[in-house]
């Protein structure tokens, strides 16, 4: 996918989700502020599409990363639950960076595997059970619970599904990297 | 608008409803031109600099990250 093309995707999209966020806040502004937010959840959801059809982990990870920094930004302060959830998100999403700059290194992956027991709890289809599928799987269980939410703007919503989708695509493409890194 | 520009809020929302408008009515690059102008919120920045590499940011609007994090932030 190209990356550069996807910053561009990335930053007019969470402008606009920012913005409108504001403008919602601000008396007079709401209109200005639905439009902008709407147009940024429809970018965000062609972003997420378009990452799922290349099924490019990279381009994954990036656009998950970027709107759970967004949303923490967002969050109400007062969130406790919120706030404490999305940061854990980016913490292990930043172990999952790291893993995937790993697998790209065989000799060191195929080292790594070596100390990852081969009991199923820690497999993944045979395959190490690393910082990306411990991310991965946690931020599954995270989406599957926020769309349990009453009340769910429907754009949001759809936007959720998506992401959720995204996330399987993103451990299948990485599951991949991890056969390649540990094929003799 | 030079690159670095600050904007209000006000001119975020004018410029963004006016980048929407240029999409409905068929023109894409329009839109991304007129979206490029608003600076990139910081924690987005941010991001794609550590994730990507600074090199990913060069040339677009980094005005509030670079009232945030320095003047030199993206160098550093």
């Amino acid at each position: 996918m190209d990356q550069i093309g996807l910053v561009s995707r990335i930053t007019t999209a969470t402008k606009n989700i920012d913005a409108g966020r504001k403008g919602f806040a601000t008396r007079g502004k709401e209109q200005e502020g639905r439009i902008l937010y709407e147009d940024g959840i429809a970018e965000a959801f062609s972003i997420f599409v378009e990452s799922q059809t290349a099924a490019d982990p990279q381009a994954l990870i990036l656009a998950e990363y970027a709107f759970i920094t967004q949303e923490l930004q967002l969050c109400d302060k007062s969130d406790k639950e919120s706030i404490s959830s999305l940061t854990r998100a980016i913490r292990f999403f930043d172990d999952a960076f790291l893993a995937l700059q790993a697998v790209e290194d065989k000799q060191q992956y195929q080292g790594t595997e070596k100390t990852i027991p081969h009991d199923l709890k820690y497999r993944v289809k045979g395959f190490p059970k690393d910082s990306f599928h411990i991310a991965f799987n946690g931020h599954k269980t995270r989406i599957q619970n926020i769309l349990k939410t009453p009340g769910l703007d429907p754009i949001e919503k759809d936007l959720l599904k998506q992401r959720l989708a995204n996330l399987s695509t993103a451990q299948t493409a990485y599951l991949e990297s991890q056969r390649k890194a540990l094929a003799k | 608008m030079p690159q670095n520009q600050t904007m209000t809020l006000d001119e975020k929302l004018a410029t963004g409803c006016r980048a929407v408008e240029l999409k409905k009515a068929g023109d894409r690059d329009g839109y991304y031109r007129l979206m490029e102008t608003i600076p990139i919120p910081p924690y987005i920045a941010k991001v794609i600099k550590e994730k990507m590499g600074a090199e990913y940011l060069t040339g677009r609007n980094l005005s509030e990250a670079e009232a945030e994090f320095g003047p030199d932030w993206l160098s550093k």
